[in-house]
């Protein structure tokens, strides 16, 4: 175990140092500089000071001595200061970053909450109604773009029921559970809630029914395996079966599946923060790469990655606890 | 002579260069060159002489509006469409800080599109006899926001902070060729330049120039950007974990200037000015009632005024713009250099439709470089009524009734694509086949003086008609993408730039957007309009020549 988890350790950090390469130097090589984007409509600028400002800026290094300045600060915890705002970048997105998961786990949640009964009923239904109707859900939840959905549940409970608020934040849901258990006080909760409510549901949705999708294919080739006809013939309630043998089995896949959806979901989380205003590392970084703030995309990038690879690290992990099948190499 | 405010009274050349310069809201003159035309005009004929301009009175035609009391407590909630990078003033040129900034600053002038030039912080001014220094005498009795006196000294640190380089400010360009800004007395100080500095009030009217408090500065250091301090009307309260920068009034601001139409001391207690970057969004909450006010660079898309408009409980302010919206022509690029492959291209556009289309009715058609809204407009010039046959027919003359191929630049926003589509069709039609790439703003500017493209998508907001010299002369304006060769067209646009007499100068202006029209360098488009929208109740949104709005001026009725 040790030595697996070192290993993997050492392929997380290749694939940043990749990621970090790759990004930076991408980055550069796309049109407009950062100057051009703060001078932009404002001819009264010369030249001269174009240059000054990019050399105050660092922006005149080769490109290998920016990537290899900001390697080293890296080491340092520093990840630079927004080439526009001039606020160091680390604390930036970790201000921010909390916003964007808070979503991403809700959503998750709802997806989980959708996708279980919905995948579980059409599979046991199959070939009746049950999972007709339940497959043209799914269907219509993975197609409809996660954009025009939201600006549709806006319209509907925003503007026309006004029941919900149609953009903003409600405060930290972390915060508003401290402040459920220690004072008894559910209104920060019931704010936060509020404004978490449709932009989760948004973005859970496309994702509730492709996992949907699988759990019913995954149950129903459980369903068919030797062991469960080993365990009828042993007269075992089909409950008892459903619940100790199919289930478990046949959320394996699953398991494997949520975590390349984290990724999924850290990446239209970017979308739906623009269309609900939600204050996250997306709505963030989409402007910051309009203005071409190399370090603030850079760290968000970066950071990113980071997120996406430990929480597949800990569903390998995972894996070795609910299938005895597997053994770490 | 009369100076625009109905007084009569001598007035120096130099001070009338600085004035009439002081319509641009930016430049970019060659000082050098301009000292040149300076000395062959002979420095004998700029005339010496002490001035002394007092506080100007109420813009004419403005009504003063009696104040209705506010509710104790009102407050305001204001949805833009983008982030806002930085309050302090120095580190930024972004419109979307200034509209912010410009609340919480006051400037020592203002500037409104008459020219006139209003007192700030500063209520008077006198230039010395070489030109080279302007004694500003400052308004009594202000203070920061914490509770720092206003004063000569903090002048002094603002600039020297402005100018330093450790502070890296990209407006830096805009106080010119400045020796130092010294204090003469508690109240009173110079700005001394090098070379006498016509654009000086350009940029002493934007709040990038603002005097700012050191005290701040010292105190919070990098993070002044979030933690702004200066004299304005409203005080920085917060700024959020959702980017919502959150304003409460200063009641101790007692003065207004006489650039707002409304002379009132600020009456909203409390604004908070949201970000919401989804246009969709933004407006599903002024519907919803969640916002009270939509405004800001492109916060009211154009094409959903009608509909806002329509909508009970609402009210849409616009405002002209003074500026244009056009194609610059590659006439180096062939055959674009056929004056008849020009004209033809623009009588195939019909502006009228796609004005309708793209726009929702909300703009006029273009003919002139120089947009209707300026006093030398050129009214002579050919609209290019739209003319398929005649279009046809001046194709055929060149030889190209086959058509050909065509790059075609655009600036990646949703309004602007659409309008190329149209653009794009209308061309079809004479068999000018176009081929358009998307791209945002930023890196339009940096492809257009490559002139790799066939025609490139542009549009400006400008108050002078200098703006000439900037997309017209091929000599020295940064904005020339048409790449013309045209000794008459670069002539005029220079010529106007220091020619004193209002006439003369007319002339050449007329000449230039003739010679512009006539050889068709450009598709002429639209010419648009600035809006803001809310829900009723709000009175005195007035929206200025950047479509801000003022929040001094605002008051609420219910």
């Amino acid at each position: 175990m040790g030595s697996y988890l070192v290993s993997r350790l050492l392929h997380m950090a290749a694939v940043l140092v990749a990621v970090l390469i790759l990004v930076s130097t991408l980055l550069r090589l796309v049109p407009g500089d950062p100057v051009d984007a703060i001078m932009a409509g404002n001819p009264g600028i010369t030249e001269a000071d174009k240059v000054r400002l990019r050399e105050q800026l660092g922006l005149t290094d080769p490109i290998l001595v920016q990537v290899r300045d900001y390697s080293l600060g890296l080491l340092h915890g520093n990840m630079g200061e927004s080439l526009r705002s001039r606020d160091a970048v680390l604390p930036l997105i970790v201000d921010k970053l909390p916003a964007t998961i808070e979503l991403t786990v809700f959503a998750m949640l709802i997806a989980i909450l959708i996708a279980a009964p919905l995948g579980v009923i059409t599979a046991l239904q199959r070939g009746r109604p049950g999972d007709f109707i339940g497959s043209i859900i799914a269907v219509l939840g993975i197609s409809i773009p996660s954009f025009l959905l939201g600006i549709l549940l806006i319209m509907v409970f925003a503007v026309q029921m006004r029941i919900l608020p149609a953009s903003g934040y409600g405060g930290s849901m972390v915060a508003a559970l401290q402040a459920l258990i220690t004072q008894g006080d559910i209104d920060p909760l019931l704010k936060s809630l509020k404004f978490l409510l449709l932009p989760g549901i948004t973005l859970g949705v496309g994702v509730a029914a492709y996992n949907a999708r699988i759990i019913r294919s995954s149950i129903i080739e459980v369903v068919r395996q030797d062991y469960v006809r080993c365990a009828r013939a042993k007269g075992l309630r089909e409950q008892a079966i459903f619940w100790r043998h199919v289930l478990r089995n046949a959320l394996i896949p699953v398991v494997t599946i949520l975590g390349l959806q984290i990724g999924y979901l850290l990446s239209g989380a970017f979308v739906i923060e623009n269309v609900f205003a939600w204050p996250g590392i997306g709505r963030f970084s989409v402007q910051a790469l309009g203005w071409r703030d190399y370090p603030v995309v850079q760290g968000v990038v970066l950071i990113t990655a980071l997120i996406f690879l430990t929480i597949n690290l800990l569903i390998d992990l995972l894996y070795v606890a609910i299938d005895p099948r597997i053994r770490l190499r | 002579m009369s100076d625009g405010i109905g007084r009569e009274r001598p007035i120096g050349e130099f001070e009338r260069q600085v004035r009439d310069y002081a319509r641009a809201w930016a430049t970019t003159i060659d000082r050098r060159n301009l000292l040149k035309a300076f000395g062959a005009a002979g420095v004998g004929a700029i005339a010496a002489g002490r001035l002394n301009l007092t506080e100007a009175s109420p813009a004419p035609g403005a009504v003063a509006q009696r104040v209705r009391r506010a509710q104790a407590g009102t407050k305001l909630r204001i949805a833009r469409g983008q982030l806002t990078d930085t309050l302090d003033a120095q580190k930024t040129v972004a419109l979307v800080a200034h509209e912010i900034m410009w609340q919480i600053y006051d400037s020592l002038i203002y500037l409104d599109e008459t020219g006139t030039v209003h007192p700030g912080l500063a209520t008077e001014w006198t230039f010395s006899d070489d030109n080279l220094t302007v004694t500003y005498k400052l308004r009594e009795g202000v203070n920061f926001h914490d509770g720092t006196p206003f004063n000569a000294e903090a002048v002094v640190i603002t600039v020297e902070r402005h100018r330093d380089p450790a502070t890296a400010s990209p407006s830096a360009y805009m106080l010119g060729p400045l020796d130092k800004a010294e204090a003469i007395d508690d109240m009173t100080v110079a700005y001394v330049y090098t070379e006498p500095f016509v654009p000086m009030f350009v940029g002493l009217g934007y709040s990038y120039c603002a005097p700012i408090s050191m005290a701040a500065v010292e105190k919070f250091g990098e993070q002044f950007g979030r933690n702004p301090v200066g004299t304005g009307a409203y005080k920085f309260v917060e700024w959020t974990a959702d980017d919502t920068i959150v304003l409460e009034k200063n009641a101790e601001h007692g003065w207004a200037t006489t650039f707002y139409s409304v002379q009132q001391p600020p009456t909203v207690e409390r604004v908070e000015f949201a970000v919401i970057p989804e246009d969709a969004t933004r407006l599903a909450a002024l519907e919803a009632g969640e916002v009270d006010i939509v405004a800001g660079t492109d916060a009211v898309p154009i094409d959903k005024i009608r509909s806002l408009q329509e909508t009970p409980g609402l009210q849409v302010v616009t405002r002209p713009m003074v500026g244009l919206y056009y194609n610059y022509i590659n006439v180096q690029q062939k055959p674009l250099d056929d004056v008849r492959v020009r004209q033809a291209m623009n009588y195939a556009l019909d502006k009228t439709a796609l004005i309708e289309l793209v726009l929702d009715g909300n703009g006029i058609p273009a003919v002139s470089p120089l947009g209707s809204a300026f006093g030398d407009f050129n009214p002579n010039l050919n609209a290019y009524e739209y003319d398929l046959d005649k279009a046809k027919a001046l194709m055929t003359e060149a030889g190209l009734e086959d058509g050909f191929d065509l790059k075609y630049i655009v600036i990646a926003s949703p309004i602007y694509q659409r309008a190329a589509e149209v653009i794009q069709e209308s061309l079809a039609a004479i068999n000018i086949r176009v081929n358009m790439e998307a791209y945002p703003v930023a890196d339009v500017f940096a492809k257009g003086p490559g002139g790799d493209y066939g025609m490139l998508f542009f549009y400006y907001t400008y108050s002078d008609p200098d703006v000439l010299y900037l997309v017209c002369n091929t000599d020295g304006g940064s904005l020339a993408w048409s790449f013309t060769d045209d000794k008459e067209l670069n002539d005029s646009t220079a010529g106007q730039r220091i020619e004193f007499d209002k006439e003369k100068r007319r002339e050449l202006l007329w000449k230039a957007q003739e010679r512009v029209n006539d050889q068709a360098y450009w598709m002429f488009l639209w010419e648009g309009v600035y809006a803001a929208a809310m829900r009723e109740g709000i009175q005195g949104l007035n929206l200025d020549l950047v479509g801000f709005l003022h929040l001094q001026e605002l008051s609420v009725t219910e």
